[in-house]
């Protein structure tokens, strides 16, 4: 048996496919309603909530990007690893006044809450916007992925592969909406997190244990150097990777589809163990590869070495998982936009009185041009691709102060909230494309073009609302009576 | 994780956990060659206490 074998390889990606278009087959929306279609009937448990946060969360690049980090810094990146273990804290209490406010009130986007509690349509309209422009460069990303493991590994070439994405990717997300997003999700989960586990037993023994791995690295890799560059990676990573998950408009859908609060407490804590599983293993894998693989390779193919050479038994397994977890984030994705797009941006701005059945016909066409822009992407592979991923969640992170201080601060006023997200993307872009700055701007890579943006942001967003008016009172005793658990539970 | 102002127990035990992070690359006591990779998952398995404490402590959770 060749298991490094093209076509084996291709025919492991062929049944995983023809798998996720079973699960599809099985749980897909079957409503034509915005409710249905966008947030799975907000009837989802909380195991499959929980793999479809984490599977969402790891997108085509993470087991070659994330692993290679490890590689490349050893315990440097850690702040990446620690950002989940904070992360998992807002998800609890953001999550559990945004679930009631969006029963009640019908939401389906981040925009819903932001424009109807703001009172502000620059906040609708220009989120609505925003995301779904920066949301396209981000599917390429995963796209570009995808196509280059299958054109190594499987020997397909790289448009084929990626046009293989389109059709089924895209396909399966048109047709089973957000509930077959989250169940392809689960299984999407299962298949990278268990070939995380298996690989890292695996290389674990073969490189003959924690001392012995410890004692193979370099320094560098095992001990902190506390220099400002050091710090400013570990923040960098830090802000960057706690803020997108609460933030980016497709993830934040899962605190709509829980079943209930009761059910939103084990999806949080369910999350919080499988990203600390996640994290070990990346960890590991990257430490790992770096004692097999050497010092001299492009982060990327550190992983893909490794495996080659001492698990190849193990290739065709990688090439599914990076083609689940692209498909995790893109189908994600996909819904999340078409959402936006039907519900914040036909709906609210061009014709007011679409209905629920046409709303979803809309998403389902938007998907099909979005799928399209992204593959168009995909196939001319332009060199500033990561600063448009960096530029993606740098514009969702500004949202966080506006979220937390509109669920829990009385003051919050609708000027604040628009002065600052506004100040803060104009600061994030210019850092993103214009600038280099102190840590944790461009340092190590660090993607954190968006931290003094959020910095500035919420400063602003506090001074401003301590002088401006705040929100009506009678406007905002509608939300609390939501998270007093009147009219939902 | 507050109360009239001020931090409950899962407060302060949510304050350790931030400075136990943030302190993580020039904390002197931690850097020694055999325990660095394993400090992220000994302070995520103690966040994840704290989680469950704060998630389903009834005064913070309401």
């Amino acid at each position: 048996m060749i298991w490094s074998s093209p076509y084996f390889i291709f025919g492991c990606v062929v049944v995983y496919l023809i798998v996720t278009i079973l699960v599809v087959y099985r749980y897909h929306s079957e409503e034509a309603t915005e409710e249905d279609y966008y947030v799975a009937g907000r009837n989802v448990g909380y195991i499959p909530n929980s793999f479809s946060i984490v599977a969402t969360l790891m997108s085509g690049g993470i087991y070659l990007g994330t692993v290679g980090w490890f590689y490349l810094k050893g315990v440097g990146f850690v702040g990446y690893g620690f950002a989940y273990a904070f992360m998992v804290f807002p998800l609890w209490y953001i999550g559990k006044r945004l679930w009631p406010v969006g029963k009640k009130f019908n939401y389906v986007t981040a925009q819903d809450f932001y424009g109807d509690f703001y009172q502000s349509e620059l906040l609708r309209i220009c989120g609505a916007v925003g995301t779904v422009i920066f949301l396209v460069p981000y599917f390429a990303s995963n796209a570009v992925a995808m196509g280059t493991v299958l054109e190594r590994f499987a020997g397909i070439p790289y448009i084929w592969g990626v046009l293989l994405l389109l059709v089924i990717g895209v396909g399966y997300t048109i047709y089973g909406g957000m509930r077959g997003v989250i169940y392809t999700d689960v299984l999407q989960g299962v298949i990278s997190l268990a070939f995380g586990v298996v690989a890292l037993s695996y290389l674990f023994y073969a490189v003959g244990g924690y001392t012995k791995l410890v004692d193979a690295l370099p320094e560098s890799h095992t001990l902190f150097t506390s220099d400002a560059i050091t710090f400013g990676l570990f923040l960098g990573w830090f802000v960057f990777m706690a803020s997108h998950p609460l933030t980016m408009g497709d993830r934040m859908t899962r605190m709509y589809t829980i079943r209930s609060l009761e059910e939103y407490r084990r999806n949080v804590i369910l999350t919080a163990v499988m990203l600390l599983v996640m994290v070990v293993i990346f960890l590991f894998l990257g430490l790992i590869s770096r004692v097999f693989a050497g010092p001299d390779l492009n982060m990327d193919q550190a992983i893909l070495v490794t495996i080659q050479k001492q698990a190849p038994w193990l290739m065709a397994w990688l090439v599914v998982v990076v083609w689940a977890c692209g498909m995790s984030t893109l189908d994600s994705g996909l819904v999340g936009a078409n959402a936006i797009i039907s519900k914040d941006i036909v709906r609210g701005f061009i014709k007011k009185d679409v209905s629920q059945a046409q709303s979803v016909l809309i998403g389902k066409w938007a998907m099909l041009v979005f799928g399209f822009l992204a593959v168009w992407i995909a196939l001319a592979r332009p060199p500033y691709i990561w600063a448009l991923v960096k530029l993606v969640v740098m514009f969702h992170m500004q949202f966080l102060p506006l979220l937390i201080g509109g669920l829990y601060w009385k003051r919050a006023s609708k000027l604040g909230a628009e002065v600052g997200w506004v100040v803060g993307v104009a600061l994030g872009t210019y850092y993103t494309f214009f600038a280099s700055g102190p840590p944790p701007i461009n340092v190590g890579s660090a993607p954190a073009p968006g931290f003094f943006g959020l910095l500035v942001n919420a400063v602003l967003f506090i001074a401003i609302s301590y002088f401006a008016s705040p929100l009506p009172a009678e406007h905002r005793a509608k939300y609390e009576s939501a998270w007093n658990g009147e009219e939902t539970e | 994780m507050l109360k009239d102002g001020k931090p409950t127990i899962n407060g302060w035990l949510f304050i350790a956990l931030l400075f136990l992070i943030l302190t993580t690359t020039v904390n002197p006591f931690i850097n020694y060659k055999y325990f660095t990779i394993l400090w992220y998952p000994l302070v995520a398995l103690y966040g994840l206490w704290v989680l469950i404490r704060v998630v389903y402590d009834e005064e913070d959770a309401s």
